[in-house]
């Protein structure tokens, strides 16, 4: 499973953002189911859809795009604002080891 | 020539009347206390009101929440109220101070109480997500991110990024400019603008002396970077392999095209902001002294007298009209002049042909035009009037003795 996070907007809108990539296949095996889980909770949650800005300014927005083994991709996207339970986790999940 | 200099319509500019208020001589502090009192009661100006006569009920009480790292709000917990003393966490105290410090200058300066007008609450959030690069207003509340510590460190940091955010609420209560395209753009250049007078007035400094960035003290020794933006030179922030190069255009002939999307930017929304930034920038040179007096009061009313499509040209024309209306000649024609620096002309405006300190020069404007003749002309007899008065009060003095 391969994971690409880009965030874009917020008030550095402007600066350069390039996404942030985890292979499932580079991680220890217990890093790896913990990353299957927290991205089916994601799938498994019925993300906001995100129409316009509504009053939120400055607000990020996360894309996270996700390839399974078999090739199959997915995509779920949230803004600051709207942020949801299982993504805020996934998010936090991968800025973590970004940093790391 | 179209149109001429609106200054003619008060016979006393309301600064005219402020410096007379700080002469030696009694009577004419009295006389020009009397005009200016009588000047505020005919127009029911808030803002003259309240800093006429000192003070607006009702104090906005701030409560601010920690995030410990998450990224959900509700699951933050109060860690400072108006009733508590000093935190031991300086995001907190940053967050806290910030607010109180913005409410102020919006209620002793431009008479707003708040960001409704009305006292609202002051609800700020700190450490917001992990390593979260930003800060946010989310129609209710201002959100701020401690920063990865690589590009950015805790945006409480920065004062003016506080006020910044504070101030997407008073553009919500007031214009609500539309979040996309040069509405939003506008909404942004707003927010700039009264997050750096806020800085400003709490240093005391005045336009000359002030630095107009925009978050100059979240940056880190990692990464090379002035700010987020620079309102005086946009486009100059920034130019490195890390972040690129700050893409703020400064001109209407360099204005950003994006997609009307999320990823766009709201078609550049943080982009276009450079173009009336560096308008307020340049009016605020033009007009010289502390920036958010006239400069400051002259876009405030502006934004009231906006609404959600105002774009650029709107916008510029209704400071124009004001600070006509308000001010007088040399007010409007810096005005004119810094709209017409960043590509942007106003209908039947004139111009001094040279700003002041010498900015940009548009070629194709000739030397000063006949009005702004009559405008520098007008500006001189209304000095020489006021000598004239302060002399006759000398004079009746005397008799009296
Ligand atoms: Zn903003």
């Amino acid at each position: 499973m391969n994971i690409e996070l880009t965030k874009h907007g917020g008030l550095a809108a402007g600066i350069r953002r390039p996404p942030v990539c985890v292979k499932s296949s580079d991680l220890p095996e217990a890093d790896a189911t913990e990353l299957r889980r927290l991205v089916a909770a994601v799938r498994d949650e019925s993300l906001p859809i995100n129409a316009g800005p509504g009053q939120v300014r400055d607000g990020m927005s996360y894309a996270i795009a996700v390839e399974e083994s078999d090739g199959t991709k997915s995509e779920y996207r949230v803004s600051d604002g709207q942020m949801s339970d299982a993504f805020a986790e996934l998010l936090t999940w991968i800025e973590r080891r970004s940093k790391g | 020539m179209k149109a001429n200099c609106r200054c003619v319509n008060c016979i006393t500019p309301p600064h005219i009347l402020k410096r007379l208020l700080e002469s030696s001589r009694r009577e004419v502090r009295e006389a020009a206390m009397n005009s200016l009192l009588v000047t505020a009661r005919l127009r029911g100006e808030r803002a003259v009101r309240a800093k006429t006569f000192a003070g607006v009920a009702g104090v906005a009480r701030r409560t601010i929440y920690d995030c410990g790292t998450s990224y959900r709000l509700s699951s933050a917990n109060v860690a400072r109220t108006e009733s508590d003393g000093q935190s031991s966490d300086s995001s907190v105290n940053l967050a806290f101070d910030g607010l109180g410090t913005t409410r102020e200058f919006f209620r002793e300066v431009l008479g707003r109480d708040s960001i409704d007008g009305a006292g609202m609450r002051l609800n700020g959030y700190v450490h917001y997500g992990l390593n979260y690069n930003n800060a946010f207003w989310d129609g209710q509340e201002m959100v701020f991110g401690d920063g990865d510590g690589v590009i950015f460190s805790d945006f409480t940091k920065s004062l003016d990024v506080i006020a910044h955010e504070l101030t997407h609420g008073v553009t919500e209560f007031t214009a609500n400019l539309e979040y996309h395209k040069q509405s939003g753009a506008l909404n942004e250049s707003i927010s700039d603008v009264f997050g750096s007078l806020v800085k400003q007035w709490s240093l005391g400094q005045t336009a000359e002396e002030a630095d107009w960035l925009i978050g100059a003290d979240i940056t880190t020794p990692e990464i090379e970077l002035d700010a987020l933006r620079s309102m005086k030179a946009p486009g100059t922030a920034y130019d490195n392999d890390v972040l690129g190069k700050d893409p703020q255009p400064d001109h209407m002939d360099r204005f950003v095209h994006l997609p009307d999307t999320e990823d766009g930017d709201w078609a550049g929304v943080h982009y276009n902001s450079g173009i009336p930034n560096k308008a307020f920038y340049l009016a605020a040179i033009g007009i010289g002294g502390f920036a958010w007096n006239a400069p400051g009061d002259i876009w405030y009313k502006s934004l009231l007298a906006s609404h959600e499509r105002t774009d650029f040209q709107e916008f510029a024309e209704t400071t124009y009209r004001i600070a006509g209306a308000d001010y007088g000649c040399s007010e409007q024609t810096a005005v004119a002049d810094a709209w017409r620096q960043v590509g942007i002309r106003i209908a039947g405006a004139t111009s001094r042909g040279r700003n002041r300190k010498g900015g940009d020069r548009d070629e194709s404007h000739g030397p000063r035009s006949e009005s702004a003749n009559d405008c520098a002309t007008l500006a001189d007899q209304i000095k020489a009037i006021a000598n004239q008065v302060e002399k006759l009060a000398r004079d009746v003095k005397a008799l009296k003795k």
